[in-house]
């Protein structure tokens, strides 16, 4: 007889199988387990307040500066994110208004605060310190945001350069518009760069209602040398693709500071100074709001205001010192041409299309 | 209907059926939840106004406006453009390489999965590093005076990365294709008179049609979708992608709007495009897979003038694939910015060792982590997926087949940047908020990968005969038993294949990450855009990250080619 | 035990079922042959009985047990497929070890049953082969060995041996004859190759149109069928349709022949009974071709209204357009309905 009797019990798993599948489901389960574990854990080490900057806040030091000397005086942590540009961080903001992550907001300046205010990210705060601010930084009066630096916006020239190519130094924004400077020109695209945004605001407020034509001959010098970062064009512009470029009023300042020498000639029209004013915020149904104040009103401080050089910007408390390149190189103006959020609120889309129109229509 | 589940017996025909219905029920939900709506959710703000009523202002703009309709216009003929390109130069190696033997050729054809796990991210800061201000061209060209054309931010730049990118996968495509190609027609052909040339027109070509329109749609669509190629290299150029991205991060309502609209077109271009692609796939005759070599007198002993031509060509293969990561590898080690420079392991020591201040933004080290996490979970959860796609697509027949493989494989021509955009504007306020999770990463991660990995797992599946089942259930084996013990050795490297794509897809993903990722879930690819973005003239950190990428997902392809290898010998694949 | 397949009827959808009422019953260790034409439904019944397709009306009874509804895997059916089905990732040894593993067995108790079957089936030094290095005899022979492994009560083979080369399909015919009258469990073999079917059966059932139409012994069966088409398909070269003359003959083509008994509706005899020569008197007819088969020689050859097909000695020599005389023996006639 070939054939056994049969053993009953067919079916469920083998040995072989149940072990294997055992040991698979303990892998998987250990795996999966772990992952989340540390992912969960990566997630909890949300500090007491929740600040969203933009990525220089971090990389050029001024937070790193800052931000344990608040934790220190109130016993606190704080988490920074740094999720991209501005418009990144108010992005970001705005997809979460239903469930804010942020407490505070940095870095949103007087060419972007009015889409904040648009969208109604920002909850209006007066800091209890707001009489150290300087009176001239008024382009807020719903106080939606608490300034902590500013800059001039400027035409940074090469000396070399220009003389190399026997150029005029410009002596307003409007004469960027002049012939001769057809394709020594580099610029920026105010959709992607606040300072290009900036510069656009502050050329249209220059040129008044000729702002249309002005940028169209602006964009007949530029040549297609617009860019979507202040780095992107700053590297250009010192690898010498033209003498003549947007950037800030403390670049020679700088160049001085660090090289002992420069090559950078700083323009500030004296007559129509924009200041790029960058302020920090409230942000609407803030979780941490009682602390999210205190760091409002600490940015006006002493302790923060000495730091905000870090950021290649000016304090906006007047009585805090500055260094003295600052003083010495740096580009200033008596008279300012910075409209209110509600005057750039209602321009803002105009000027944006007459500059898409110009430069790519 | 009824004696298509002949799998088992028919009290189960019914329960099958059931079977079916669950499955397509779990993968309809999921890409509903996770991908149709978040989508509708975006494509509906292009045909609404801010009250919600329907309008077309927002199409009839987008066409109309100079910008919106360059940018359409632009990465229409970029794709165009790339997608021909691309053929012109696959078609006459494929040729090559199906008709001649040669060492080293399977290497070659190795060498061209390359493309499909690292990410394009890697290709264009090898670009930077090959065509970059600083980069190699510009330091040969400048040490011969010639002005070097600096082609960073150029549309030239654009269609060759992808070119560079695309010309392996319609490699692939088309090799397949010929050495699938029965040799005696063409023998046949020629014994009747014709000659070589027309041989090959009246021959070779016309059963090549299909094949060259599946790899010209495939790489069409890809081109058209690209995202992290031209955010880096393109300058100023936006593809509709670009385009879309910066106008959600714009925070303009109407801005939001055109952002949808675009959404719209784009969506219905690519639908075209890879329904093309996908019928003319399912129209390529015979088991298309690359042969190696093959018994037959087509292949034939190297002629002088054939041994220059595939050499070249094997150069210009070798030389597309590898040159630009070997200069990000070069680069990682150089102290300076040019290509002769000082050996150093400063950057990587720097990467390594950077420091997060009290609390703040991440390191280097973190997206390294997070990646790997992500690209884990990722796999683990798609895996389900594609199996359970690639499962109701081998069972279901009939009617409305193709729609259907169609519908459940959307997520292949979806516009990632809306995608991401979507699934936070979907989901980001109380009772369902997962904002800033770790989830919502490895949920679009694999709303992104599971088709892909379910077009491996059904090519295994199909080539297992359901046979074998049966046969081990008639030997006792239960259900479980025989799928554990049968079939999924057997359909293991189609699954396997599937895992490493999933880890690769979530490793290199860009543009829906940059959408959904919250600091402290940074992934690689979004760290390092973040160094490009911010490099400066400093490229050593950047190259030396990007090698650190870039190893990563080299780990996967070696792993797809051992599991290839492994697998051959019993005579079942996974397809790439 | 017993194998029963009671009044089964299938169709797979289509407008005409494939099984319409089929009724087998296989003994303890005998040998049951399923007998059609590609396409009438052999594998379609197997697999209703290895319980993969249920059946749309009847059951399939092992034993006196119903188990029309009992899962593949626990019905104990032993099946060897056409195409063998071996298990590519395994080796001979894993292959014939899987179903006792399945079972949860002893390990000693398996490996002592593997080597057994191995020698059983003589593929004792093939155990470590995998089955890609296999020929086609081995393939086989592994497989049988594999489903005998499961301890089935009942066994089933589907066309086994029409992967081989002739000459191997017959040596093969022999051993597996031998092998399977020493199992003493039902078997249900199927195959449409007549020979075969002599040769390994003890009982021939003939499926067509849905239905048995007739079953029997391989003599009975390849002698003396009763239905038309069985004839036909079992080799009856020469079947006439007959008339009834009354007292007792018929009438044919080839002229009346008596007759008792119930009166068949056509008449039939296999060509290898046709007696071809002078004497006897009998039929006189032209050829019209003849062929040369090695052993016999066939011959078409014209008679009356008809043609009849004979197979006779090659010795005879007849070429086409020869007169030749040939007689039927009268026994070797037999009638068909
Ligand atoms: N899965 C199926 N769906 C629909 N029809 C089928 C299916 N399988 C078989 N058929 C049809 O059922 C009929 C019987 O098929 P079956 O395989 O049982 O024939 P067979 O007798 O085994 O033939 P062969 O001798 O060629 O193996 C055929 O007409 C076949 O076309
Ligand atoms: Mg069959």
């Amino acid at each position: 007889m070939i054939l056994r009797m049969r053993k009953e019990r067919i079916g469920a798993l083998s040995r072989g199988t149940m072990v294997s599948l055992t040991v698979l489901a303990f892998v998987l389960v250990m795996t999966i387990g772990g992952a989340i574990y540390i992912l969960e854990r990566t997630g909890e080490d949300e500090g007491d307040l929740v600040i969203y900057a933009y990525e220089s806040f971090q990389s050029y030091g001024l937070g790193p500066a800052v931000i344990p000397e608040f934790e220190k005086m109130y016993g606190v942590k704080v988490t920074v994110e740094t999720p991209g540009d501005v418009g990144t961080v108010l992005a970001k903001i705005n997809l979460e208004k239903g469930d804010p992550g942020a407490d505070v907001v940095i870095g949103v300046d007087n060419s972007m605060l009015h889409r904040a205010v648009e969208m109604d990210l920002l909850s209006p705060y007066v800091p209890t310190n707001i009489d150290r601010l300087d009176p001239t930084m008024s382009f807020d009066p719903g106080h939606h945001i608490v300034p902590f630096d500013y800059g001039y916006i400027a035409i940074i020239c090469s000396r070399e350069m220009m003389e190399e190519r026997d150029l005029p130094y410009p002596a307003s924004v409007l004469d960027l518009a002049d012939p001769v400077y057809r394709g020594q020109l580099l610029l920026l695209d105010p959709a992607q760069s606040s300072t290009g945004s900036s510069f656009m605001i502050w050329a249209a407020q220059v040129a008044g209602d000729n702002y249309s034509a002005f940028f169209d001959d602006l964009a007949g010098n530029a040549e297609g040398k617009v860019f979507g970062s202040w780095d992107a064009m700053y590297n250009m512009w010192g690898d010498g693709e033209a003498p003549i470029a947007i950037s800030y009023g403390l670049d020679t300042a700088y160049e001085m500071m660090w090289y002992g020498t420069n090559d950078t000639v700083t323009i500030v029209p004296p007559e129509e100074g924009y200041r790029q004013i960058e302020g920090a915020g409230l942000v609407k149904g803030a979780r941490h709001r009682e602390l999210a104040e205190k760091f409002l009103d600490f940015i006006l401080t002493d302790e923060f205001q000495s730091e905000v050089y870090n950021n290649y910007m000016l304090p906006v408390v007047p009585s805090v010192e500055v260094n003295e390149y600052f003083l010495q190189y740096g580009a200033s103006a008596d008279r300012h041409v910075e409209p209110t959020v509600d005057e750039v609120s209602a321009h803002y889309d105009d000027w944006m299309a007459a500059w898409r129109e110009a430069f790519f229509g | 209907m009824r004696g298509r589940f002949d799998m088992t017996y028919r009290a189960k025909g019914r329960k099958k059926s059931v079977l079916v219905l669950t499955v397509y029920s779990i993968l309809f939900a999921f890409l509903v939840l996770f991908c149709l709506y978040p989508l509708f959710l975006i494509a509906m703000k292009g045909i609404t106004d801010g009250s919600g009523r329907i309008t077309s202002r927002y199409l009839v703009d987008i066409l109309r406006d100079g910008i919106y309709r360059e940018v359409i216009w632009f990465t229409f003929w970029q794709a165009a453009l790339s997608s021909i390109l691309t053929l012109l130069f696959a078609f006459p190696g494929a040729y090559l390489l199906s008709r001649y033997d040669f060492p080293g050729k399977r290497f070659v054809i190795a060498a061209s999965t390359i493309p499909f796990v690292i990410p394009s991210l890697v290709l264009a800061v090898g670009l930077i590093a090959i065509f970059g201000s600083s980069g190699v061209l510009s330091s040969i060209l400048s040490s011969l005076s010639i002005p070097a054309p600096d082609l960073i931010g150029s549309r030239s730049i654009i269609i060759l990365a992808h070119v560079f990118f695309n010309f392996p996968i319609a490699l692939r495509i088309l090799l397949a294709r010929f050495s699938g190609l029965d040799p005696t027609l063409v023998h046949a052909a020629r014994s009747l008179g014709a000659g070589r040339v027309r041989t090959f027109f009246t021959v070779v070509l016309p059963q090549m049609r299909y094949s060259v329109l599946s790899a010209l749609s495939l790489v069409f669509t890809f081109c058209f979708l690209t995202f992290g190629i031209v955010l880096l290299l393109g300058g100023l150029n936006h593809t509709i992608e670009v385009e879309i991205r910066s106008l959600f991060v714009g925070l303009s309502e109407e801005g939001l709007h055109h952002a949808g609209a675009l959404v719209l077109v784009e969506s219905v271009i690519v639908l075209v495009t890879t329904y093309v692609y996908i019928w003319s796939s399912s129209r390529v005759s015979g088991r298309a897979e690359i042969v190696l070599s093959r018994p037959g007198t087509m292949r034939r002993k190297i002629s002088p003038a054939g041994r220059f031509l595939v050499g070249t060509y094997v150069m210009l293969v070798l030389l597309i694939v590898f040159l630009p990561l070997l200069m990000v590898f070069l680069g990682s080690f150089m102290a300076g910015r040019t290509l002769i420079h000082a050996f150093t392991l400063d950057w990587y020591w720097k990467i390594m060792t950077m420091e997060s201040g009290s609390g703040f933004s991440v390191t280097p080290l973190d997206s390294i982590r997070n990646s790997l996490l992500f690209g884990l979970l990722t796999m683990l959860l798609c895996l389900p997926l594609s199996y359970m796609t690639a499962w109701v697509m081998v069972k279901r027949g009939g009617r409305g087949k193709r729609f259907m493989d169609m519908l459940l494989l959307f997520p292949l021509g979806a516009s990632s940047v809306a995608l991401g955009y979507g699934l936070v504007s979907a989901y980001s306020s109380p009772p369902v908020s997962i904002t800033g999770t770790w989830y919502i990463i490895v949920l679009v991660h694999s709303v992104i990968a599971y088709p892909i990995g379910a077009r491996a797992i059904y090519s295994s599946m199909k080539s297992f005969p359901p046979q074998l089942e049966r046969a081990a259930r008639s030997l006792g084996a239960s259900p479980v038993e025989s799928f554990f013990r049968v079939k999924l050795p057997l359909i293991l490297p189609g699954i396997l294949v599937a895992a490493v794509f999933a880890f690769a897809v979530s490793i290199g993903e860009l543009g829906a990450t940059l959408m959904v990722s919250s600091e402290e879930y940074i992934t690689m690819p979004v760290y390092l855009y973040r160094t490009v973005e911010g490099a400066g003239r400093e490229l050593g950190p950047m190259y030396a990250f990007s090698v650190i990428l870039m190893s990563t997902a080299f780990l996967s392809f070696l792993s797809i080619e051992i599991i290839q290898k492994v697998f051959l010998k019993w005579g079942v694949r996974g397809d790439t | 035990m017993t194998l029963e397949v009671v009044s089964v009827g299938f169709g797979y959808g289509g407008s005409v079922p494939v099984l319409k009422d089929v009724s087998i019953s296989v003994g303890d260790g005998e040998v049951y042959t399923l007998l059609g034409s590609s396409g009438s439904g052999k594998t379609t019944l197997l697999n209703i009985i290895a319980g993969f397709l249920r059946p749309d009306s009847g059951r399939v009874m092992l034993d006196g047990e119903d188990i029309t509804h009992i899962r593949p895997e626990r019905r104990g059916v032993g099946m060897v497929f056409q195409d063998y089905a071996l298990f590519p990732h395994m080796n001979v040894r894993n292959n014939i070890l899987f179903p006792m593993k399945a079972r949860n067995l002893a390990r000693a108790e398996m490996d002592g049953r593997a080597d057994e079957l191995c020698e059983l089936v003589g593929i004792s030094h093939l155990r470590d082969r995998m089955p890609s290095e296999l020929s086609g005899g081995e393939k086989q022979r592994t497989a049988i060995a594999r489903a005998l492994a499961a301890d089935p009560r009942v066994l089933l083979l589907d066309e086994p041996l029409s992967a081989l080369d002739a000459a191997l399909r017959i040596e093969l015919r022999g051993e597996l004859r031998s092998l399977l009258s020493s199992l003493e469990v039902p078997t249900l073999y199927i195959t449409h190759d007549q020979r075969e079917a002599m040769a390994i059966s003890d009982r021939i059932g003939y499926l067509l149109d849905g239905r048995i139409i007739e079953e029997g012994t391989p003599e009975k069966l390849y002698w003396r069928p009763e239905r038309v088409q069985t004839a036909s398909f079992l080799g009856f070269g020469n079947i006439f349709r007959v008339k009834a003359r009354g007292n007792g003959s018929i009438a044919t083509p080839l002229g009346p022949i008596p007759w008792n008994g119930d009166m068949p509706s056509h008449i039939g005899f296999r060509p290898d009974s046709v007696r071809i020569g002078t004497d006897g008197g009998g039929l006189k007819g032209k050829v019209i071709s003849s062929e040369y088969r090695g052993s016999s020689l066939f011959l078409r050859v014209s008679c009356r209204s008809v043609v009849v097909i004979m197979e006779v000695d090659p010795h005879i020599g007849a070429g086409k357009g020869d007169e030749v005389t040939f007689s039927i023996p009268r026994d070797s006639i037999v009638p068909l309905r």
